[in-house]
């Protein structure tokens, strides 16, 4: 089995390599029967590394010691859903896994134009294989996922506790597929510009893969938000750590690219700009791949030195070098055929949106770089921690934040002084209101007053958007209400599925804002039997039980949660202690409402049961998670693919092979 | 006024936001990072800076008070000679023991023992077994 895996990954480095060259070579040639054979290559790669999958999965399943990374990531006793994470819990695995999702996308994209775009293809297909290959030639030379132990260890090390928890088996997934599928936009826009098919066919065709990926990434941030927030058990959800930094910025300048695109579609301007974002955007990517596995900056995770650093740059400093070229290359043809009209218009709230989402990429990036910059320049190594981030993000966002209520409303190339009057009136009025009401109940932070108030304002909006179109459909059409509103999204998806994704947002905003302004935090220690208080709530001690397994042991406080003098609930923090490797770990206990979070640490028990707790009231958190919720439901309305949007699409698609031939 | 400059004037102003925003945040969050070898003989130039030291906790000297949750302990240097005894009030950290790598985290004084505002531990990591 275990040659056989190793033949599967030797195979798919050819079979990737030929893909490129064929696929090149083909396109400028335009010799089709390369390309088809290049494609087909393609196809074969994806196959093979499926074939490379299986057999780690396999051994992982049957407990096959002799491979190194199975001793080292599993045991007999972890349970099998915990068996199949271990596929992306370690490296080796990690890489394999991310080049199945490569090809597996490739073999789709492959597949779902095999009768269109054929001059862009042969290009998407040799980026994508490309990649591949480099991710190969990783797993074939340097880090071989196969390697074998001289003697094989009667058990395994195990996974690591902290990775064997339900969020831990789906967030590296979604994050690995938002990563990945940019490459399938990247690679339509190098075959763009390859081809010099600058209109945009190429955003229009990958427009789809890149919501595909901006929306798996965003689950993938929030997965991770949530494990840390329920696994490292330190009371927060986001700690500005390099790896995630490393996750958050290519979401950050995808998001700019989304709304830039429509700029591009619309007015046939900002197409350098485009292109620039999508390759930013990828190589954010492979940059962030190469934070997490390199070890140059040291994280809370502490990921050892694997040495893989340096081919991880150099195939950067490729991507960049290349795609660099090629815009430079295609500059003339890029050159913009319209002005930006006025600074007041929608097109101009799109661009300062993007340079928003720039700057906090750029603050990110440079927070995250800081510790080997001033190595490098000043001798001395200085980090910045949360507070730097926080500090330069939150004013940035708030800004983000105002422009995501102006820029649905605010007219198309240039707004008069009465359609600002008319469309900005009242959601400001509303949003100043809010605020208002907010500042008399108390709210007295400034960051809190402007992000409930441009809550308010983007959130009027939005309804006001819904509300005056389906009332329009409904003088027109004569349906109901409710019908109005289902045709509205139906017949422009993008739009309101955009305005649904806008209000997921906003609900994030409140929940981060609140929770990190108007956090309540105690440590008591206390003996059986006593109670303490934490915001609106009072806990009880009762008592702590300890009760042990094959796979660990623990110790599990009980508290009783009291507020206004009622018992609402019973929490049970724990402390484990791992057996394999020994390790300990912290479980915490939550009761999560709509209104805020009580959440439960056990720090530590001494022999007379004396329990150290720490609590922590999070208020709003609960609106984040729900945000992500809204924020999935408006991604399916903007991408459902409904007949309507079909025969739309195929039309667009005529037209411009019309006006291509003409 | 020209219209395209009032376009460079919004873009220099949020380019010069973020970069004002940049410059400050680093200035006011900053922490060096350094051994405790360094830490013994820096004298007073990180008076008034954040620091984080890097070294191991001796053994045989870590003290855990449950009730007050008061943790002292020696740092000393990994790889020279040298030691400084630290304090920590707050909960202890689950990888937190004796003769284990760990950073902590204050401002910068000269007066004995270090207050620790934070103490981090490594984490076994997450993509590599132990060997």
């Amino acid at each position: 089995m275990i040659e056989i895996g190793n033949l599967a990954l030797y195979l798919a480095l050819a079979t990737a390599l030929y893909a490129v060259f064929a696929c090149v070579f083909g396109a400028q040639t335009r010799r089709r029967d390369f390309v088809a054979s290049g494609e087909h290559a393609a196809y074969a790669c994806w196959g093979l590394v499926g074939i490379a999958t299986i057999v780690m999965l396999h051994a992982l399943i049957t407990n096959d010691f002799r491979i190194k990374y199975v001793a080292g990531y599993s045991s007999t006793t972890l349970p099998l859903r915990y068996t199949v994470t271990a596929l992306w819990g370690g490296m080796e695995g990690s890489l394999l896994f991310w080049v199945l999702i490569l090809t597996s996308f490739l073999a789709l994209a492959q597949f779902q134009n095999r009768s269109r775009n054929r001059e862009l293809m042969p290009y998407v297909t040799a980026t994508s294989a490309t990649v591949a290959a480099f991710f190969l030639s990783l797993l074939v030379f340097v880090t071989p996922p196969f390697a074998l132990l001289s003697r094989p260890p009667l058990e395994g090390t195990d996974l690591n506790p902290l990775l064997q928890n339900y969020w831990m088996q789906i967030h590296p997934p979604s994050l690995y597929l938002g990563y990945v599928s940019w490459t399938i936009p990247f690679g339509f826009a190098i075959g763009a510009l390859a081809t010099g098919r600058l209109d945009d066919l190429w955003i229009r065709t990958s427009r789809r893969w890149c919501l595909a990926a901006w929306f798996f990434l965003s689950l993938g941030n929030l997965f991770g938000a949530r494990w840390a927030y329920e696994v490292l058990g330190w009371g927060g959800y986001w700690a500005w750590d390099p790896v995630e930094n490393a996750a958050f910025m290519p979401w950050l300048t995808g998001t700019a690219y989304l709304h830039s695109v429509m700029i591009q579609e619309r007015k046939d301007m900002l197409k350098v700009w485009n292109m620039t974002l999508i390759i930013l955007t990828f190589s954010l990517t492979i940059f962030g791949t190469f934070l997490t596995r390199s070890g140059v900056i040291s994280s809370v995770h502490s990921f050892t030195q694997s040495g893989l650093g340096p081919f991880f740059l150099w195939f950067l400093a490729f991507i960049i070098s290349v795609s660099a070229a090629l815009v430079v290359w295609r500059m003339k043809e890029l050159r913009p055929r319209h002005k930006l009209d006025s600074i007041l218009s929608r097109e101009s709230a799109f661009l300062f949106n993007n340079l928003l989402l720039l700057g906090i990429a750029f603050a990110t990036f440079w927070g995250t770089i800081f510790p080997v910059l001033s190595e490098w320049v000043r001798g001395v190594k200085i980090t910045v921690g949360p507070p730097f981030f926080n500090q330069v993000n939150a004013p940035l966002g708030i800004a983000l934040l105002l422009l995501m209520g102006i820029g649905p409303i605010i007219a198309w190339r240039r707004a008069s002084a009465r359609h600002l009057v008319e469309s900005f009136l009242w959601p400001s009025l509303f949003g100043i209101t809010v605020g208002l009401v907010a500042f008399v109940l108390g709210m007295r932070t400034l960051q809190a007053l402007l992000v409930t108030s441009f809550s308010g304002f983007v959130l009027y909006t939005v309804a006001s958007e819904f509300h005056a179109g389906a009332r329009a459909r409904r003088a027109m059409v004569g349906e109901s209400y409710g019908a109005a509103l289902l045709g509205l999204m139906q017949k422009n998806q993008r739009r309101y599925g955009g305005y649904i994704i806008h209000v997921g947002v906003v609900f994030m905003f409140l929940g981060v804002t609140m929770s990190s302004v108007y956090r309540v935090e105690e440590i008591h220690t206390v003996e059986r039997g006593q109670e303490f208080a934490v915001g609106p709530y009072t806990l009880r001690y009762d008592d702590a039980e300890s009760t042990e397994d094959a796979h660990m042991a623990r110790l599990a406080a009980t508290l009783t949660v009291f507020e206004d003098g009622k018992q609402i609930d019973v929490l049970h923090p724990e402390k484990r202690f791992y057996k394999r490797p020994e390790q300990p770990a912290t479980e915490v206990d939550l009761r999560s409402t709509m209104r805020d979070d009580l959440y439960v640490i056990l720090g530590s028990i001494d022999e007379k049961r004396t329990a150290t707790i720490q609590a922590y009231v999070n208020p709003l958190v609960w609106w984040l998670w729900c945000g992500g919720v809204v924020l999935v439901i408006g991604t399916g309305v903007a991408v459902f693919p409904t007949r309507r949007a079909r025969v739309l699409e195929r039309a667009r698609e005529t037209a411009a092979e019309r006006r291509q031939q003409a | 006024m020209n219209r395209s400059y009032k376009f460079l004037i919004g873009i220099g102003v949020i380019v010069a936001t973020v970069g004002f925003l940049v410059w400050t945040a680093v200035d006011q969050t900053k922490m060096y990072m350094i051994t405790v070898a360094e830490f013994l003989s820096a004298g007073d130039s990180y008076a008034g800076e954040t620091i984080r030291i890097a070294g191991r906790v001796a053994p045989g000297t870590m003290q855990w008070d449950v009730s007050k949750r008061d943790l002292r302990f020696t740092l000393k240097d990994i790889a020279h000679d040298g030691s400084v005894d630290v304090y920590y009030n707050g909960l202890l950290p689950d990888m937190f023991a004796e003769d284990r790598d760990v950073v902590v985290e204050g401002p910068y004084t000269d007066q004995k023992p270090f207050k620790a505002t934070t103490v981090l531990t490594a984490c076994p990591s997450k993509y590599q077994a132990e060997e």
